[in-house]
Parts: structure tokens; C-alpha cells; sequence
């Protein structure tokens, strides 16, 4: 199974008053991780249509080990879990190195913002998202 | 010594509704090329056990030109002292994008004794540290 993995920075003004990365700040690194592979590797691969509209239907995650700032930042791996004619999901795992700091999973809508509806996954989308698949 | 190099990340959410990087974000790009840089001397990461103490108190910026969102490209920040006196010390930032000036910011930084809640002395050794990295704009 082909995992994306997305290094990302932690800033410092990500942590909180109790001197950890505030757990709101982990959606926003999940975020970077999806816009890497949807949308930079999916200009590259063809299925440039991601960028242009995709919203967020539902996250869920399980927050497993506190995370301070470092100036490493963290990995984001992230595969797809599940694909369907109008939404797919995401799975993620932030980690440094072997220690995972929280585990999540993401349901994503393709969509035309200009008709403000949803609308199906493209061939090339597709076959993006079919080269990343994995279990949830 | 030439200015200290620092990359950033410029993050999806730091765009705001007129399409460009929203100002205060770029508070945070200072911060971090900051802290890299304060966590490198002896006046210590702020919160770590090497930390003596340092306080910001006064910072302007000005915005040159608007700082885009390029996905997987960062954008770069250099710093250097510019002032040192007896408790404080004065930083330049400079964000730049594209080979571009985009905005500069000067930052007053105070060594600070947290637990007697009073500015304090730099140590000699904070001092020759942040002597080395002075600069000119």
C-alpha cells in the first residue's frame, strides 16, 4: 500500500497555554498534507480538477500522545481509505518518527463551488486516488 | 555575519478572503525564524530549561507586497540584530517570496526575569552571541 508522506512545520504559535500543539492545530496539518497530494500531485498527475473545489464532509480523530513544538515538525502519512462515486475518504497517521501523535480520518466531496453543489469524482481523480489506496 | 536564513511554510489557511497571506500571519513567520534562532543561543527556547528569559515589547512591520500561497513552495526569512543594549536588543526580519521583498519588521526583544516580573541584564555570553549576528539593512 503507497502511503503519502507529508513533512510538515510546526509553528510555534501551534501551541497553547499548557505548552503543547493545541489539538485544533492538528486539522490545519492534516490540511497541508491533503493539499500536497490533492492538489500538487494531482496537478502533476493530471486531475487537476481537485484544486479547483473540494470540501470537507467530516473529520474524525483519536488524539494518542501530547506534541510539543519542535523545530523537526511532524510527519503526515496519509492514504485513501475508501472511494466512491462522489466522496472518498482519507486516512492519516502524525508521527515522529515510530511515535504516533494522533490518528484521523477525513470524508471529501469534490465540488463545483461555482454551481454550489457536489459533483463526481474524474477519471483522472480517480486513478489518483486508486494509486494511494489503502485499508482504513 | 550574513543574515540567519529561515524557510517557512505558508499554510492553505493563511489565505484569507482577499486571496493573498492575511498580514498577521506573518507575525508568525518572524516567530518562528525567532525562535529557531533564540533556541540556538545562550539566552535559551523560551518554556525549555535553557531559557533565561526574553520578552517582546514593542515590534513594526511594514508590508512591501501581498505573500501568495504556492503549494509544496516556502518563503524565506532572514534575520539580524540590529541594536544591542544593556537588558534589550533589537531584531530585523525580512520575509521575502520569489526573490522578492514582501515585508520587513523590526522587533524590540527585553531579557526578562519572569519569576521577579522585572527586565534583567544580558549576560555576557547572550551578548557576545547576539553581537555576532549583528547586521545592516
Amino acid at each position: 500500500m503507497m502511503r503519502h508522506v507529508y513533512r510538515c512545520p510546526v509553528r510555534w504559535s501551534d501551541m497553547d497555554a499548557f505548552g503543547h500543539v493545541n489539538n485544533v492545530r492538528f486539522l490545519t496539518f492534516l490540511e497541508e498534507a491533503r493539499v500536497d497530494l490533492l492538489f500538487t500531485l494531482g496537478r502533476q498527475s493530471g486531475a487537476g480538477e481537485m484544486a479547483e473545489g473540494v470540501v470537507v464532509a467530516r473529520h474524525e480523530i483519536d488524539y494518542l500522545k501530547p506534541l510539543d513544538w519542535t523545530p523537526e515538525g511532524v510527519d503526515v502519512d496519509m492514504w485513501v481509505s475508501r472511494i466512491g462515486a462522489g466522496s472518498f475518504d482519507v486516512s492519516y497517521d502524525i508521527r515522529g518518527g515510530d511515535l504516533v501523535y494522533a490518528r484521523a480520518r477525513s470524508v471529501l466531496v469534490p465540488f463545483d463551488l461555482a454551481a454550489g453543489r457536489p459533483r463526481r469524482l474524474t477519471a483522472a481523480e480517480r486513478a489518483l486516488l486508486e494509486s494511494y489506496r489503502g485499508g482504513s | 555575519m550574513p543574515p540567519t536564513e529561515y524557510a517557512v511554510q505558508v499554510r492553505f489557511s493563511d489565505v484569507d478572503h482577499l486571496g493573498h497571506v492575511n498580514h498577521a500571519r506573518h507575525l508568525s513567520f518572524f516567530e518562528d525564524a525567532r525562535m529557531a534562532l533564540i533556541a540556538a543561543s545562550p539566552s535559551g527556547l523560551p518554556g525549555s530549561p535553557a531559557d533565561r528569559g526574553c520578552i517582546a515589547a514593542r515590534l513594526t512591520v511594514d508590508y512591501l507586497r501581498p505573500v501568495t500561497y504556492q503549494p509544496g513552495e516556502a518563503a524565506q526569512v532572514r534575520t539580524w540584530v540590529a541594536r544591542i543594549g544593556r537588558s534589550s536588543w533589537t531584531l530585523t526580519h525580512q520575509l521575502w517570496q520569489d526573490d522578492a521583498l514582501a515585508a520587513s519588521c523590526d522587533i524590540v526583544l527585553v531579557a526578562y526575569d519572569y519569576a521577579a516580573g522585572s527586565a534583567r541584564l544580558l549576560d555576557d555570553d547572550e551578548r557576545a552571541w547576539w553581537e555576532r549576528h549583528r547586521g545592516d539593512a
